[in-house]
């Protein structure tokens, strides 16, 4: 029997013909120099915590009047008519920060931070540049109270800023690097006083130090605010090294560091930790296995005592909890039920990376297309799992959007579309007129109850619209197309009933097959719209289930009617009939 | 150290000697010879980024198969490579194809289905012809620690009968 060595050989004869068009110098040189050019620039992830936009729809100018409520503020149209500010970009008067791309945007509270950034004037627009963009160091604050800019301390020479940033207790901290004599870098966390204007940056404690430089991309931290603490997590686990370190925990208030308990998860990538209702999820993909989130939250095990507990309970990960503080409680992971409903479940490739917000207990995968889940975390013991969300179908992302998901209060914006997080709906939010074309020039960040964008030298902010109920109004269905069936039309009663507004039934048939279909009015502040209900085979006949169909949002027309010209072609996946293609054209009003 | 390239005075001579046995390498780890072609080019990029550091090393091949190995045991950076690699392939920059005979297939499953560890140690050790040494630096770990997995790997190809060795013998 031939030795391993032969059999190996033979696995892999290349023959000098092969070889000699496999290799390239030219390419390699040119790989050389983008490696090169990514380790001087540290940019990496800082795109990745912005959003961004592109083309502008709606034409929208701040008018003269200095109101700080953006409730009462009202805009002015391109057509001259003033109307209520909320669903609508205004543009924030000229602050003193120059033409720049991702810049830190942190709120504290009171003030909207833009710190930093880089100068992409080499750069077309929207370009991902392969250079070396330089920084800038300075900053500003906004204060939407009194819609003024001032000028504030940036990070000094030896503070490279990263990406992630989070404000506890009033102080402002941001992954960065200390540039090093021999052209490493250093890891560490800066952080940024308001009250003192001030900067400094807080070195980690690492037990086991990771980023050699064995020619592996280096792991960045990440951060993640925990209650009064800040989290300093490992990004990924792919690396043997980025494996054995630890995952740390800031206290501000004893200015020390401590170790996070360990997951004893399998090593996964993509790990993202964030709060959700007071309690620290982290969630990653495998490194070995599927392409499913696994989520597991942090659970205080004892909130007196500092004694580790050995063995495991039930539920839990494998592993023992560690302890947290010197003086503080005991924690450990549990894992929770229930894997990410993305390509695992639907069976559909991803188009980008996902993004994660928190809501109440809920945490709400926001994408990418088309999967999309929240997992209730109140939910324990009996479950939680996945539950879908729905597609965003038709809203449209008006252009280019970033790939990380900002949440406000109310509502959580992901690629260009908004979901109105307590009824989990999907909306349109447009684009501020003359933000530049390119998505790579804007970042976004929210200021309390309202969204700021900022690109290039300008910023704009949105403000949600009223999610209060739709007043009582008329629909009229009309079915046209493949369909044939009865037109039914009723008064909208316009009561809440889950996610949307259930108010008209229609029947048809397609085929030999009865289709019901509930469609749905809504109201968005000034937008109306419709959604489309799909009866399922789950309900009976006194409570018929409907399914989520589609969701059109369209603006009201002048006489207060609004058209939905619809094509269903998406039957099959919840009403068990396919269609060739159904179109249902819907038409009401609501008196004034 | 077994299997070292004999030391190149500029990074070219460096790169393709090495070339062949870091593409043969890469391609029985992955079982995919576009993203193995895509990995070894970003390898040797990184050879000629800090061609500097490793003209200086004792061991500047070890270090060559440790990043190779590190780029593709990473998840994300050898999805984009896989990405790469279409793009490559569709734009007709690759116009030749690794095309395996039905053994060859046999032995390169055989090494797939062997834990990802295992894999590295069977193929620094056999195919890149380095020595124990050569292989713990290149993975990242203690001689110990090579011996074991290779020992178990052995065990396991020696079960789908691609060899009759005992274990790391002639180590």
């Amino acid at each position: 029997m031939p030795d391993l060595r032969d059999h190996l050989h033979g696995a892999v004869d290349l023959d000098d013909a092969t070889l000699d068009a496999s290799f390239d110098m030219a390419d390699v040189r040119a790989r050389a120099g983008r490696v090169t050019a990514r380790r001087r620039a540290i940019v990496a992830g800082s795109v990745a915590a912005v959003l961004l936009l592109v083309a502008g729809v709606v034409a929208v100018a701040v008018s003269g009047r200095d109101d700080a409520d953006p409730k009462r503020r009202k805009v002015v149209t391109d057509d001259g008519t003033e109307r209520d500010p909320r669903g609508h970009w205004q543009e924030l008067p000229d602050g003193p920060l120059s033409e720049r791309r991702n810049p830190v945007m942190a709120w504290t509270g009171t003030e909207l931070l833009v710190i930093g950034g880089y100068d992409a004037s080499r750069c077309g627009d929207g370009a991902d540049c392969g250079f070396r963009l330089p920084r800038f160091r300075d900053a500003a604050a906004y204060d939407p109270a009194t819609r003024q800019w001032r000028e504030i301390a940036g990070p000094p020479d030896g503070i490279d800023l990263g990406s992630d940033v989070v404000v506890v207790g009033g102080q402002v901290y941001v992954s960065a690097d200390e540039p090093q004599a021999n052209d490493d870098v250093e890891p560490v966390m800066a952080r940024y006083d308001p009250v003192a204007d001030q900067w400094s940056s807080i070195p980690y404690e690492e037990r086991t130090p990771y980023g050699p430089d064995d020619g592996a991309e280096r792991v960045p931290r990440r951060l993640a605010a925990w209650g009064d603490r800040v989290v300093a997590y490992v990004g990924s686990q792919e690396r043997a090294a980025a494996r054995e370190a630890n995952d740390l925990v800031y206290d501000p208030e004893t200015a020390g560091w401590t170790d996070l308990p360990a997951t004893a998860l399998d090593p996964q990538f993509d790990r993202r930790m964030l709060e959700v209702d007071g309690t620290l999820v982290v969630i990653g993909i495998p490194i070995d296995g599927p392409t499913v989130w696994v989520p597991a939250r942090l659970v205080e095990v004892d909130p007196t005592t500092t004694t580790t507990i050995a063995t495991p309970e039930p539920g839990g990960v494998s592993g023992g909890p560690a302890v947290v503080g010197a003086d503080g409680p005991v924690y450990r992971w549990e894992r929770l039920i229930g894997s990410s409903p993305t390509v695992a479940d639907r069976g559909a490739s991803a188009d980008g990376l996902e993004s994660w917000v928190a809501h109440g207990t809920d945490l709400i995968n926001m994408g990418p297309k088309p999967a999309a889940g929240v997992l209730d975390l109140a939910e324990r013991p009996d479950g939680p799992n996945w539950v879908w969300l729905p597609d965003p179908g038709d809203v449209s992302a008006d252009g280019d959007w970033p790939t990380v998901a900002v949440a406000g209060d109310e509502v959580a914006v992901d690629r260009g579309r908004a979901m109105e997080l307590d009824r989990l709906r999907w909306f349109a939010i447009g684009r501020p007129a003359g933000a530049p074309a390119g998505g790579a020039d804007l970042a976004m960040a929210w200021a309390a109850d309202r969204l700021v964008l900022w690109g290039k030298d300008r910023a704009w902010e949105w403000t949600p619209p009223s999610f209060d109920p739709p007043r009582a109004g008329h629909i009229e269905i009309t079915a046209t197309g493949a369909v044939e069936g009865s037109v039914e039309s009723s008064d909208i009663t316009c009561d809440r009933d889950g996610p949307g507004m259930r108010k008209d039934e229609w029947s048809g048939t397609i085929g030999d097959t009865r289709v019901d279909l509930l469609v749905g009015r809504q109201i968005e502040g000034d937008l109306d719209g419709v959604t489309l209900f799909v009866r399922d085979d789950e309900g009976s006949e006194d409570e018929p289930r409907y399914g989520y169909l589609e969701h059109h949002v369209r603006n009201v027309a002048d006489d207060g009617t609004v058209s939905v010209d619809v094509e269903l072609t998406n039957m099959v996946q919840t009403a068990g009939v396919t269609p060739d293609s159904v179109h249902l054209t819907a038409e009401w009003r609501c008196p004034d | 150290m077994d299997g070292e390239v004999t030391r190149a005075p500029d990074p070219e001579a460096f790169c393709r000697a090495l070339h062949p046995r870091l593409l043969g390498s890469l391609t029985l780890y992955l079982s995919d010879w576009s993203t193995a072609e895509e990995l070894t080019q970003e390898t040797l990029g990184r050879v000629v980024a800090r061609w500097g550091q490793v003209r200086s090393m004792e061991h500047p091949e070890a270090w060559t198969y440790r990043v190779a190995m590190n780029l593709a045991t990473s998840s994300l950076r050898r999805r984009q490579a896989e990405r790469r690699a279409r793009t490559r392939l569709e734009r007709g920059h690759t116009a030749i194809t690794d095309d395996p005979t039905p053994d060859a297939l046999a032995i390169r499953r055989a090494v797939a289905a062997l834990p990802e560890r295992q894999r590295q140690a069977v193929v620094l050790r056999y195919f890149c012809d380095l020595d124990t040494a050569g292989t713990a630096a290149a993975m990242g770990c203690s001689e110990g620690s090579v011996k074991t997995h290779l020992h178990r790997a052995i065990a396991a190809l020696r079960d789908a009968g691609l060899t009759d060795e005992e274990g790391e013998a002639d180590a």
